[in-house]
């Protein structure tokens, strides 16, 4: 370690050399010359010089966190959550961080803890049973002092050359040829550890065997290992390989990283100068169930959940083609949130992905908690209005969504998936439309857009009837009205907006009250409103009417309820000042405003406007599956046919 | 806009222009036979759109070869400001009727000034938008307005007495003739088509024509309708469709039903409007280039509220005035920006054909010598490049290579026959 401290002093002319030198014989025997002969050249050339620097800080993170098992344990000092757990092996100590709640116990224990306890266990019998060769070890560790000193020897021959001067090549040549002696024993080393370290997991079966090869094991290990840093590489080795049983792992060095690891629940060995990250990231999980928002009569009734992995594996269950794409982020910088985007890349639009990709890329913020952090961020219009982002929380339907062209996100910790493009109409649709017959599924889009039209805009008709253009209602139904309304001094604008704040705030307790007070408020609510106020002449019984009828209308589309609440208040109030004249006049302003915006590309109204033929098979009157030949026509530019085709293309 | 879209705006704005204050305008002139005004502008339209559509094409066939000529560009920007007043004039005249219907029929007592601005935010935003967003809310409310528009002229139909338009015999036909330049102003297809098909893609002539004839058909039949309920007493009415259905509502004012009809319909008077101001803007944006659209369209839509607040405040003699001033100067407007484009049209097709023929010989020669270069030694190349040259003036000339040469002529004749069908 030492040795690398001062190398990374070296110019860094040196240093390219040097380092680059030393990656290529980490990593595989090659050739001196070779080596030298692209050292000079990555001087000369800038691109290379960036995976240099790549290696330098991995190097300088390495020399720098000189006993990483120590820095972590300073870490977690006044951290209750992080347990550890401690071994010695050869003379090193190795410490196993977790953090319990957020781990697969089952898999920690028989795949990490347990082997390595069992290791630990067999090293110090094999050490206690070859204690008796001990001239030869004696020899042994002579040999290896004199490698060491040879590599000392090295070691200040760099030092001098580094004072000398960057023009010593030749010097550079000779630490080049030291440091593959030094890595040539190494990988001795990790090959005798890796040998020994078989016979020396091997069961009680093979006991006698491994006394024998527990000589040999010390006999070698006093043979090759040189310094400390050696036996750590080797032990990461032996470990990786040999003893931990959990298949999946990957190296840090830097601290962060490895903190960052603990803590979003992965198992981490950490060695002297290196740490073994395991993801066993394993917390409690909610069961799949049906999502409280979409429920259905008929189809699947699997939800998503909090957890990303069920939620990818739940997509990856009904979408089995190869040309599924996830593209995983973490966003957040305290959260490190994972964020995966899918997409069918035979089919999606490429403008979308890399549009999408760059949004994701751009987020900088603290926490993600939620998909509605990640949705707010894809909206890029000042004016946020309409939501331009579609979200599910069904697999079905997402994987539906994903198959007409469109790209899906899943946050972790949220249910709640994203798909962009987003049209306005896919409100209008729901999931039980296709798993029904095509008449009855065109029935309830009609009701559906009756409903919003109702719940936007009945309170404002009924307003603008009574204070300006009570001419249009028939005479019978004038007469009624007249009756109804008589001895009400406040005036129909107030009356309404009176009924409405009165609903919105019934509404709302009742989101938050708990249901045990539930009934109470409803039956305070309906006394309080339907007779009380009634009776006092504050309210008449048709704003009752009417308000009660927009309000349940609103529920028949849950997804756009905040902004039909808005629009609805809106309307009221205009038709109260200016009568049916303002409200055909701003409805015509929100109509011009939602044939404008563009979702990624697409424009809001689609299928109506701009009118697309194909796509008007899933719109109001619903066609059979049969028919809907081809993907919706703005959404997907590649592969567009459903049905028929070409059948190698999906 | 797209061919769908031009094709759906062309029939709202035509029908939409007609059943408002026109056919009560006309009956005070020719009575009953103003349906027969109505045909004859209708007949002329046909005509007028077909020259359009010819029009149209030179414009977008010898585009390139207008866009050189410094004349053409300062006669375009004159023509143009003419065109966006004409617009301006036809929004004027749209608004005007919403006003009527609104602040004289539906509404008591209103203020209207206050209330108009609401109305000038409308199509001030619709013009912001663009044709674009006009074109897909045409597709949005097509169904709706179409549908009330058909039932209007249903309920009209269950309450006319059709015999009242004739005798066919006492028609007086000069008359007709004479009345026929006050009202074209109500007529302004040709210059929407003009304009508006210039900004669509894929218009056909006769698709257009069949709207057209569908719009002539709706008008010609609610008007009829209108004469035969109201007679006589047409001229007094304040808009056709404010009151071809009152009749079949018991004729009171009260139970007016049909006025969620009505109101349906001025959704399509309100868009048609707003296009007109987004025609507006485009032209004169055109016209003055410096100046940002935006504040283009901010001042006319700030001169429409005015027009509207100040002259056409109610039916008097500010407001006939500037009707009559405005027919004329359509009139006379629309015959010299007829003729102006067809002028530039033709200079432009001639201008664009003279070109095409230089740049089809230069074409052909560059052609000519990319091709042989490769393919043969020098001197052949040289020779065939000379007899080039020489081959405009007279006979090329002879060279030993025979077979060289044969090849070469051979090549230069498929070049020039390929750049020719080019």
């Amino acid at each position: 370690m030492g040795k690398e401290q001062k190398r990374v002093r070296k110019s860094d002319q040196i240093k390219g050399n040097a380092q680059k030198t030393n990656k290529k014989l980490q990593n595989s025997s090659s050739n001196k010359k070779n080596n030298k002969i692209k050292g000079k050249k990555l001087q000369n050339q800038p691109q290379t010089t960036q995976k240099n620097n790549k290696i330098d800080k991995k190097i300088e993170n390495n020399q720098k966190n000189h006993n990483l098992v120590e820095i972590i344990s300073n870490s977690f000092v006044d951290e209750n959550r992080v347990n550890s757990s401690n071994f010695i092996i050869n003379g090193e100590k190795i410490s196993v961080f977790y953090v319990e709640s957020l781990i697969d116990k089952q898999l920690l224990s028989s795949g990490l803890l347990a082997p390595l306890e069992k290791f630990v266990k067999n090293s110090i019998e094999n050490v206690e049973n070859s204690m008796k060769p001990e001239e030869k070890q004696s020899e042994n560790v002579e040999k290896d002092m004199n490698v060491n000193e040879q590599q000392s020897d090295n070691e200040k021959n760099n030092t001098k050359n580094d004072k000398k001067s960057p023009e010593n090549s030749e010097n550079n040549t000779e630490n080049d040829e030291n440091l593959a002696k030094i890595t040539k024993n190494n990988k001795i080393n990790v090959e005798n550890y890796t040998k020994n370290a078989e016979n020396s997991t091997y069961s009680d079966e093979n006991s006698d065997k491994n006394i024998e090869n527990g000589d040999n094991i010390v006999e070698k290990t006093a043979e090759n290992v040189k310094n400390n840093d050696d036996i750590v590489e080797n032990l990461a080795e032996i470990i990786k390989k040999q003893i931990v049983s959990v298949s999946s792992v990957q190296e840090e060095y830097k601290p962060d990283k490895i903190i960052e690891a603990i803590l979003s629940g992965s198992a981490v060995i950490v060695l002297k100068t290196k740490a073994l990250i395991y993801p066993l990231y394993n917390p409690e999980k909610r069961a799949i169930q049906e999502p409280p928002t979409s429920r259905v009569v008929k189809g699947p009734r699997e939800g998503f959940v909090e957890d990303i992995d069920i939620n990818t594996a739940l997509i990856r269950k009904r979408l089995k083609t190869i040309d599924l794409k996830i593209v995983e982020f973490l966003v957040g910088r305290r959260t490190k949130t994972k964020v995966s985007m899918f997409y069918l890349k035979d089919i999606a639009k490429s403008e979308t992905i890399k549009k999408l990709k760059k949004q994701i890329k751009e987020i900088d913020i603290d926490a993600i908690i939620d998909s509605y952090y990640i949705e707010s961020f894809l909206e890029t219009n000042k004016f946020k209005f309409f939501r331009r982002v579609g979200n599910t929380e069904k697999p079905d339907i997402f994987c539906a969504k994903i198959l007409e062209g469109r790209v899906g996100l899943l946050v972790d910790g949220s249910p709640v998936a994203l798909t962009v493009p987003f049209m306005l109409f896919e409100d209008l649709q729901s999931a039980d439309d296709y798993y029904n017959i095509p008449a009855l599924a065109t029935l309830t889009r009609m009701l559906r857009i009756v409903g919003l039209i109702f719940a936007l805009l009945i309170p404002g008709i009924y307003v603008s009837l009574q204070s300006y253009n009570y001419r249009i209602l028939p005479i019978n139904f004038l007469i009624t009205l007249l009756s109804s309304i008589e001895g009400l001094s406040i005036p129909p604008l107030i009356e309404i907006l009176i009924v409405l704040f009165l609903f919105e705030i019934i509404m709302e307790a009742s989101l938050r009250m708990p249901n045990s007070l539930g009934m109470a408020l409803s039956i305070i609510g309906a006394l309080a409103l339907g007779n009380t106020a009634v009776d006092a002449g504050i309210i008449s019984p048709p704003s009752i009417v009417v308000v009660a009828v927009s309000s349940v209308a609103l529920y028949i589309i849950p997804d756009q309820i905040s902004q039909t609440r808005l629009l609805r208040l809106l309307f009221t109030a205009i038709g109260g000042i200016i009568g049916l004249y303002g409200i055909v006049t701003s409805f015509i302003i929100l109509s011009t405003y939602l044939v404008s915006i563009t979702s990624y590309g697409v424009p809001y109204m689609t299928p109506f406007a701009p009118s697309v033929k194909s796509d008007k098979k899933d719109a109001f009157i619903k066609h059979s599956i049969e028919d809907m030949k081809t993907r919706p026509e703005l959404i997907a530019d590649k592969n567009k046919t459903r049905q028929g085709g070409d059948k190698s293309v999906g | 806009m797209s061919a769908r879209q031009f094709y759906l705006t062309v029939l709202i704005f035509s029908i939409s222009m007609r059943v408002q204050k026109m056919p009560t305008i006309m009956a005070s002139y020719l009575g009953k036979d103003s349906y027969l005004l109505v045909i004859v502008y209708y007949l002329v339209s046909f005509v007028l759109i077909c020259l359009a559509f010819f029009v149209l094409k030179c414009m977008k066939l010898y585009k390139e070869a207008s866009k050189n000529s410094n004349l053409s560009k300062f006669f375009k920007g004159l023509l143009l400001f003419f065109v966006s007043l004409y617009f301006i004039f036809l929004s004027t005249l749209l608004y005007e009727s919403i006003q009527d219907l609104f602040a004289h029929v539906l509404f008591d007592n209103i203020s209207w000034n206050l209330f108009s601005i609401l109305l000038v935010v409308a199509l001030f935003y619709m013009g912001l938008s663009g044709l674009k967003s006009i074109g897909r809310l045409m597709e949005m409310y097509f169904f709706v307005i179409i549908m009330s528009y058909f039932v209007i002229a249903i309920f009209g139909g269950m309450q006319t007495d059709f015999s009242a338009i004739l005798p066919l015999e006492t028609i007086n036909f000069a008359k007709i003739f004479n009345e026929y330049i006050p009202f074209n102003i109500w007529f302004g297809d040709f210059m929407l088509i003009l304009f508006l098909g210039n900004r669509s893609e894929g218009i056909k002539l006769k698709w257009t024509l069949l709207v057209y004839f569908i719009s002539m058909a709706f008008t010609v039949l609610v008007t009829i309708e209108f004469f035969g309920i109201y007679d006589v007493y047409a001229a007094i009415q304040s808009s056709l469709i404010s009151v071809i259905t009152e009749m079949s509502m018991l004729g009171i004012d009260v139970g007016r039903v049909d006025w969620f009809l009505i109101l349906f319909s001025e959704m399509g008077t309100i868009v048609c409007s707003g296009l007109c101001l987004c025609l507006a803007k485009e032209c004169l944006s055109e016209s003055l280039p410096k100046i940002k659209p935006n504040y283009i369209l901010f001042v006319i839509s700030v001169l429409l509220y005015l027009i509207d607040t100040q002259i056409l405040v109610d039916t008097n003699a500010k407001e006939i005035v500037f009707l009559e001033i405005l027919s004329y100067y359509a009139f006379y407007l629309k015959i010299i920006i007829f003729a102006s484009i067809l002028f530039i049209s033709i200079v432009s097709w001639f201008k664009y054909r003279k070109r095409q023929g230089s740049e089809l010989d230069l074409f052909g020669q560059s052609l000519q010598e990319k091709r042989e270069v490769p393919a043969f030694s020098d001197s052949a190349t040289m020779l065939a490049g000379s007899s080039h040259n020489e081959g405009s003036s007279g006979e090329p000339h002879k060279t030993n290579n025979l077979t060289l040469q044969k090849k070469s002529n051979s090549k230069k004749k498929k070049a020039k026959d390929k750049a020719v069908a080019k």
